[in-house]
């Protein structure tokens, strides 16, 4: 019942090559009983030899040859017809779910890691592969084959015929055994240990840079390992619970001469006739065709098991909700923010932000600031609608963002990430990603205003340098900075900036700042601030803590109030007279 | 010859004499598979002959001997391949987070390290059924054959020719057509490859590509990659197709 869900579901993704695929099935049955037919050629040759006949032995062997050979040219025409029908299916797969995957709230990521989901898209649509491309016309052969043997039993002998296929039958009750509901339960956890050890694998490789700066190498590496030693036990148990089956299978398969055998003695028992020798001669022959029909079946189920886990991982994607688009013409009035009671939760438990009330007007530039953990990248992340509050209302412009079409909210809000990710292509490209229409003399000119160009002089083909490539790879810093480029070309009249906690060298921090500051006039500025000297300035100062605002006001209203924030400046203040110190001697 | 299976297969000394095991016991339940044959040419002949009354008993043991035979050997095959496989590869893993840890730390900067670890471990599960799967059926095929047709020669040279000229020729022709074979296999998976890097890219850069409202057309760039893995599949399975449908028409013929 599910196994036929499984395969409807792959045919959707085939489009016009569904036809294709029915095709494959319909050629690889003819092909199947094409196969059969040398099998008669060869009893009319026994039959002769018996009969001492030997004028037509030539004819029938060529018979036989190009039966085989029109047999195999068929099956070959059937596998090629469900390949293309299967690279299409899997291409198509993967489109789908890329096109869910840019449709879902930012954090679905995070949740399931990129790795994962990575695996999720470009790998299970592959597992369907083989089952698509060999497994189901082979399926169709191996309905195509008892059925044909059945017709062929009824005209020679019913009685060695049935023995014959008594072993098929025996197969078929083992591997219904084999593969029941458990034996699904079983790939799943397979599965899940697999996954489990790949990101172990990953956080592991990660951490070595960490491990190897400060020795502390036993725990990761347990972790790991633990989850290694799982995998192996998990692996070698199910080994074991399937040894005796198999065993089982493989007995009940080969065991076909045996019923033969015993069929000769039955039939003997009668007196033996020529058409006696006839008839055991020729299932002697026939038999090794039942084992391979079976072995194919056999693979087909361990195959379709794979598919059935391959769709539930990419159900897990497909079932997570996109956030809802609006499409109308609506604009807003201005570039003010405003935030009405906002409450947000990552898990449905904890309130990361909570009943949040924020009024940012046209131009103005606030800044959030708080320990981490704060709820100040929260805030922020809401305000662009990366995912949406599930309490409370959000407007720019006077309107609610969910009724603002998505691509017309990012046209108003633009978003430095502390760590951007840069594409892998060369500068122009990550520049241009916001204007795609942008001149090669704008994306200078911005990239200009970010204060990018010493990084674009050292690079060895300017703004077309391909980075990823031939190990030219920016820092955290020069990695911003691109970013700063790519806002300030798209020029929204909504910034939001979440700066750097740390630079690796003070260079780069005056440069990030210069850039920051090209890019602020006549704007409204939301800074998630980290060195409160930057933002001395701001119209009104948020202190988040906890998901709550615990105070605001300018920054000299703030100190004056002895509170959390004149704490955190006097903190800060004194780590910076301590660097100061230390680079002075 | 250990030494060498250590280093093709990436595996430890025990590894590789289990990997020895293995292939003796796929060629040996192979060779068990033979005795139905004869079993079966025993009673033609005694059919031809007339003289099957009286040796029913003689037959059915000789059946039950041989089945018990082809499970014993089954069970042999099994233990020595899919065990010792998993054990192994639990080792190799363990090892490999070893070295792993040893390279030197500049090297961590440069590469994209979540890519090179669900390779790694992709890869060792690909070897791990390899082994596991293939290799030993593959070996234990090789061997159960050749002494197959070495004592079919010793029956009747002429007759053993005749059954077994068309091995070398179609092994000859998969030798020949695999720098073929390889080349195309090769430019199929570096599609794949990029397909795999796009999409974890997309995912990784999803916020950069939406705050850029360049999603969409990311994911555009990202469809023609996905469009050329599939042509480049289609091709390869023609190519491959057609080498390795020559070899076993001969073998069929």
């Amino acid at each position: 019942m599910s196994k036929n869900n499984d395969l409807e579901r792959l045919l959707r993704y085939a489009g016009r090559y569904k036809a294709l695929m029915y095709l494959s099935w319909v050629l690889s049955a003819i092909s199947a009983i094409l196969a059969l037919l040398p099998l008669i050629c060869i009893w009319l040759i026994i039959r002769d030899v018996l009969a001492s006949e030997y004028t037509m032995i030539a004819r029938y062997g060529a018979y036989a040859v190009a039966l085989a050979i029109i047999s195999m040219l068929v099956y070959i025409v059937a596998l090629m017809c469900s390949h293309i029908a299967a690279f299409r299916i899997v291409a198509n797969m993967r489109k789908e779910m890329l096109s869910h995957v840019i449709s879902l709230p930012l954090g679905v990521e995070d949740r399931f890691g990129s790795g994962k989901m990575r695996k999720i898209i470009n790998d299970s649509s592959a597992a369907t592969e083989t089952y698509l491309a060999h497994q189901l016309p082979d399926r169709a052969a191996a309905i195509a084959t008892p059925i044909g043997l059945i017709a062929m039993l009824l005209w020679f002998d019913w009685r060695l015929g049935l023995l014959s296929l008594l072993p098929v039958v025996l197969g078929f009750l083992i591997m219904m055994w084999m593969t029941g509901e458990r034996m699904q339960e079983r790939m799943k956890q397979y599965q899940d240990a697999l996954a489990d050890m790949s990101n172990q694998a990953v956080e592991y490789v990660r951490g070595i840079p960490v491990v190897k700066t400060f020795g502390q190498t036993i725990y990761s590496f347990r972790l790991f390992k633990d989850s290694i030693d799982r995998y192996e036990k998990w692996v070698i148990e199910y080994t074991k619970e399937l040894m005796r089956p198999m065993i089982i299978y493989t007995g009940a398969i080969n065991s076909s001469f045996a019923f033969i055998t015993a069929g000769a003695f039955i039939l003997a028992s009668g007196g033996i006739t020529t058409e006696i020798i006839l008839n055991v001669l020729f299932y002697v022959i026939i038999t090794p065709v039942i084992s391979i029909t079976l072995t194919k079946i056999m693979f087909k189920s361990e195959e379709a098991m794979i598919v059935h886990d391959a769709i539930m991982r990419v159900d897990t994607i497909m079932n997570e909700k996109p956030q809802s688009d609006a499409h109308n013409g609506l604009v807003p009035s201005d570039s003010s923010v405003k935030l009405e009671h906002v409450t947000f939760s990552y898990d449905g438990k904890k309130d990361a932000v909570h009943d949040i009330s924020i009024d940012i007007p046209s131009g103005s530039l606030v800044a959030f600031v708080g320990p981490s953990g704060g709820g100040k990248t929260t805030l922020a992340s809401l305000i662009a609608r990366f995912f949406d509050p599930q309490e409370g209302v959000i407007r720019i412009g006077g309107l609610d963002i969910r009724d603002i079409p998505k691509e017309r909210l990012m046209q108003y809000v633009s978003f430095v990430f502390q760590d951007s990710h840069l594409i892998k292509g060369t500068i122009k490209d990550n520049v241009k990603l916001a204007k795609p229409d942008a001149s090669d003399a704008e994306v200078l000119e911005a990239l200009r205003k970010a204060e990018c160009m010493d990084i674009i002089e050292k690079l060895p083909d300017g703004i077309d340098t391909v980075l990823g490539s031939g190990g030219i790879y920016l820092s955290g810093g020069e990695t911003q900075r691109i970013a700063i480029a790519r806002t300030i070309l798209k020029d929204s009249p909504v910034i939001i900036l979440d700066e750097a906690t740390a630079f690796a060298d003070p260079d780069n921090e005056v440069k990030v700042q210069k850039a920051f500051s090209s890019m602020l006039d006549g704007r409204t500025v939301i800074m998630i601030a980290h060195r409160l000297s930057s933002i001395t300035n701001a119209d009104r100062i948020y202190v988040l803590s906890d998901g709550e605002i615990r105070e605001n006001g300018t920054f000299n209203e703030l100190l004056g109030k002895n509170g959390l924030f004149s704490q955190m400046w006097k903190d800060y203040q004194s780590s910076v007279e301590w660097k100061v110190g230390k680079e002075a001697m | 010859m250990i030494k060498r299976l250590e280093r093709t297969f990436a595996l430890s000394e025990k590894g590789a004499r289990d990997l020895v095991k293995g292939f003796i016991a796929c060629a040996v339940h192979n060779l068990t598979l033979f005795v139905p044959v004869g079993i079966l040419y025993l009673l033609a002949s005694d059919m031809l002959m007339n003289t099957l009354t009286g040796r029913g008993i003689f037959y059915a043991v000789l059946c039950i001997i041989s089945v018990v035979l082809i499970m014993i050997s089954y069970r042999c095959v099994y233990k020595a391949t899919y065990f010792s496989t998993y054990v192994e590869s639990g080792v190799r893993r363990v090892s490999l987070a070893e070295k792993l840890r040893k390279i030197p730390l500049s090297y961590f900067g440069k590469k994209d390290l979540a890519d090179i670890t669900s390779t790694i471990m992709a890869d060792a599960a690909t070897l791990e059924t390899g082994l596991s799967h293939w290799v030993p059926e593959l070996i234990g095929a090789v061997i159960s054959t050749t002494i197959a047709a070495l004592s079919i020669m010793f029956f009747d040279w002429r007759m053993g020719l005749a059954v077994l000229w068309p091995i070398p020729v179609a092994i000859l022709i998969v030798i020949l057509s695999r720098n073929v074979q390889y080349r195309l296999s090769r430019r199929s998976m570096d599609a794949k490859m990029e397909v795999a890097d796009g999409i974890q890219e997309c995912i990784e850069t999803m916020r950069d590509l939406k705050s850029c409202n360049a999603e969409k057309q990311y994911l555009k760039g990202l469809f023609g990659k996905i469009d050329k893995v599939e042509k480049r599949s289609i091709i390869s399975e023609v190519g491959t197709a057609v080498f390795v449908v020559s070899a076993s028409f001969i073998l069929k013929i």
